[in-house]
């Protein structure tokens, strides 16, 4: 089926009699962000459903809702009085069956005093017309039925989400998050069908025969009551095998949700580990920090303590002990004569003792005269200075200012620290004991001892500084911070012990299985050996043949399936390589992975088949679309889908403009025809040229449209029309 | 898809040469408007039909018991 035609009156931007004429291969309208590329896509959609997509709401919404929005603002503007409508034109050609289909949706509004009157009748009416190509007549169809038919004929209702989609709905046309999505989309695409219906009437037809085989043994059975007990115990244990059945199916499903719950945290694992390692050793220096810590502040009160205790604090001051010893000891002579002066001094006053001349005699002044004269004014006889003689006659001197200096003297006395400073020269004397070397030794250790524990803990504090960058730099470059990385572990942990118990309990769901199955054949046998007479060959027969019949209808639908996958998986690389030609990004390969439950999922695998995690969205949407492009592809049987229409509203805009011509190659080779509104060749010219002369692209109408409105009318739609251009 | 091509993926499944349904060398050569009285394959052209021709599962496996009480 292809369009040939939409004819576009007043609807939405397009105001005025608009046509665009389409053939086979790729039609491209081009346009820049709100020239009418989605307005063109909406009127496609709401003469085949009713509905447009409004972007605000991310949804599509009813005519009945929208109401006469869907009519041209100039439209509206110019009128003042009577009716306005919208109206969009398609139409299909099916050369196959030598027929063409126009469907004409309109909308009308009435207009009073400029104004839009609400409007009752909310429906707009879709007009149908079958026509045969070969007699150019056509009959015009009313039963409403009859057009839903036509429109599935034209666009199968399940396959609409995968051929008619916007740039913005891409991402939800396979939902890779839910498991059964891409099976449910190849049932859909391909004609699998048509084999699970034949799985279904052949599982009815045996359950059919069995019955019948089943009544006709309890029937003929010599043993009825024998015969009933026996047939029970094969419903209990038939219901039994189709319970635990449905019990494995259920742990297949547990199993590939946790394998897939884990592929997807192993792709976190490794960082998580490697936080949660440099986190122990974090936790490990802190904890040793704070014992060096604690062991330092000892050392250092222990230091402390030792200067004054042990006289550290002294060492060094050798020479300083010394200069102390000799003062001390000069004091303590000076203390010693001077007590011993005073002591003859006293004795001398009191008359204890006699000297050669009385006390006073001769007065100091003529003993001066003697000393300077050297010669005693008593006697007469010379005396030298320094002599015997002249020293005698000095004493005399002194004496006397002993006696004149007694008052001053006695100070010795009243302060006398002597005891103190005695206790000083002991404590010199203590370290002068040969005990220097050992105080030396032991200073040495412990500030030794200080360094190393500094050292060490400058150590451990750049061994946490350490790993806290690391755990920054995979912070930086994930997105798993300290918190979840244990998270992630532990729940990894969890999931794959939940994945070793499931995997136990499928084992033991499959003996049961077993088990039962013997059981039936047993019961059958039993059930048999009761039977008088024949069962009636035919029966036998049909039994029989009914039951292979099932087996090969269930093997050849998973045989076809399989192969449907294979082939799909050829396929969708094929699209996606062509599809990545012009990035130079790593793409991979995509691999549909079967789960356990059978379901198929895609993934992207490096050329040593490891799966490669964490490819952007854009990847993700091209893996989806190759995977679509392949299912339908893979189900056709010349690769070209024929009778359906690709029409896509900016495909583009998720993946950028190096994979716009490798998409428009892919889609050349799937789609008979295809109509895509894209804004990338509107300022990339070269892009353009190449898309308009690319050999590998069956290139179809391209069409550039653009707004009317000049610049001062640009504030309003009130004269808005769209200009539409054929470039080929 | 057409009901010749999902004959005959049926038939060329395994089981129909290892339950001695067909030899190998028939399976080629069979098509869905060939007679012949073999049943599980008139039982397969059966439910062929009827799928493709959209018939009801129903009715497909009432036409299918018949043709095996004949």
């Amino acid at each position: 089926m292809i369009i040939e035609k939409i004819e576009i009156e007043n609807f939405m931007c397009y105001s005025g009699y608009n046509i665009f004429e389409f053939c086979e291969g790729i039609n491209v309208i081009i346009g820049d962000n709100a020239y009418g590329k989605s307005k063109l896509y909406d009127a496609f959609y709401w003469v085949l459903y009713d509905q447009i997509f409004v972007s605000e709401r991310k949804e599509f919404v009813n005519t009945a809702i929208v109401g006469s929005e869907l009519i041209s603002d100039k439209v509206k503007y110019e009128s003042v009085d009577g009716e306005v409508s919208a109206s969009v034109s398609i139409t299909f050609n099916n050369k196959e069956q030598d027929r063409v289909y126009v469907l004409r949706r309109t909308y009308t509004a009435k207009i009073e005093g400029g104004e839009v009157v609400k409007n009752n009748n909310k429906n707009s009416v879709l007009i149908v017309i079958d026509k045969e190509m070969s007699f150019l007549s056509g009959s015009l169809i009313d039963d409403e039925n009859q057009k839903q038919l036509i429109i599935n004929k034209i666009l199968p209702r399940n396959l609409k989400r995968y051929l008619w989609f916007q740039g913005e709905q891409v991402e939800s046309i396979i939902d890779f998050n839910d498991q059964g999505a891409l099976t449910s989309a190849i049932n859909v695409l391909s004609n699998m069908s048509y084999y699970e219906t034949i799985v279904n009437i052949a599982k009815r037809t045996f359950d059919e025969v069995n019955n019948e085989y089943n009544k006709k043994l309890r029937n003929q059975s010599r043993d009825i009551e024998q015969s009933v007990k026996l047939d029970n115990q094969k419903k209990t244990a038939e219901q039994g095998h189709r319970n635990t059945k449905v019990y494995l199916d259920q742990t297949k499903e547990n199993i590939a949700r946790a394998e897939e719950k884990c592929e997807l945290l192993f792709s976190k694992v490794a960082d998580a580990e490697a936080i949660s390692k440099f986190n122990q050793k974090i936790k490990k220096a802190q904890d040793e920090l704070a014992e060096l810590k604690k062991l330092l502040d000892n050392e250092n009160s222990n230091f402390i303590r030792a200067l004054f205790q042990k006289k550290w604090l002294l060492k060094g001051m050798n020479s300083i002990g010394k200069e102390y010893e000799e003062k001390f000891f000069r004091y303590d002579k000076n203390k010693l004569e001077k007590i011993n002066k005073k002591q003859i001094l006293s004795e001398l006053t009191s008359g204890t003792i006699e000297t050669r001349l009385p006390i006073n005699v001769p007065e100091p002044i003529y003993v001066k005269e003697m000393l300077d004269k050297e010669r005693c004014l008593v006697c007469g006889r010379e005396a030298k200075k320094d002599s015997d003689a002249w020293k005698a006659i000095e004493e005399l001197l002194i004496t006397k200012k002993n006696t004149a200096d007694s008052n001053v003297n006695d100070q010795i006395f009243k302060n006398n620290f002597r005891e103190e400073f005695y206790m000083l020269y002991r404590n010199h004397i203590s370290i002068e004991d040969n005990k220097m070397p050992f105080i030396e030794e032991e200073i040495k250790d412990s500030i030794i001892c200080r360094r190393n524990l500094k050292i060490k803990i400058i150590d451990l504090q750049n061994i946490i500084i350490e790993q806290n960058e690391k755990i920054h730099e995979i912070i930086g470059d994930s997105s798993i911070d300290c918190k979840s990385a244990e998270h992630i572990l532990n729940e990894y942990a969890v999931m794959r012990d939940k994945k070793e118990l499931y995997i136990l309990e499928k084992n033991k769901w499959e003996r049961q299985i077993a088990d039962y199955i013997l059981k039936i054949e047993q019961l059958n046998t039993e059930l048999g050996d009761l039977v008088k007479g024949e069962i009636p060959n035919y029966l036998i027969e049909k039994k029989k043949i009914l039951s292979d019949f099932l087996d090969i209808a269930t093997s050849t639908r998973d045989r076809v399936f399989n192969g449907l996958v294979s082939r799909l998986e050829n396929e969708a690389n094929v699209h996606y390589t062509s599809m990545t030609k012009g990035n130079q990004a790593t793409r991979g390969k995509i691999r549909l992975k079967k789960l356990p439950n059978g379901n198929y999922m895609p993934e992207i695998i490096d050329d040593e088949g490891r799966v490669m995690l964490g490819y952007n969205t854009g990847n993700l949407i091209l893996i989806k679309l190759a995977t679509i492009m392949a299912i339908v592809s893979a189900s056709s049987t010349d690769n070209k889908v024929k009778y359906y229409t690709l029409i896509t509203d900016a495909p583009f805009s998720v993946f950028g403009d190096d994979y716009t011509i490798g998409f428009c190659k892919a889609v050349s080779m799937v789609y008979r025809q295809s109509i895509i509104m894209s804004k990338e060749f509107y300022k990339n010219e070269a892009l353009k040229i190449q898309l308009m002369n690319d050999s590998d692209i069956n290139i179809g109408r391209v069409y550039m449209i653009r707004p009317s409105s000049i610049e001062c009318e640009r504030d309003n739609r009130n004269n808005l029309s769209t200009i539409i251009e054929s470039l080929n | 898809m057409t009901k010749d091509n999902i004959f005959k993926n049926i038939i060329s499944d395994p089981i129909m040469v290892e339950r001695g349904y067909l030899k190998e060398d028939e399976v080629d050569d069979l098509s869905i408007n060939d007679g012949g009285e073999n049943k599980i394959i008139k039982i397969i052209k059966i439910a062929v039909s009827g799928v493709v021709d959209k018939d009801s599962e129903t009715s497909i496996s009432r036409y299918i018991n018949q043709s095996l009480n004949s």
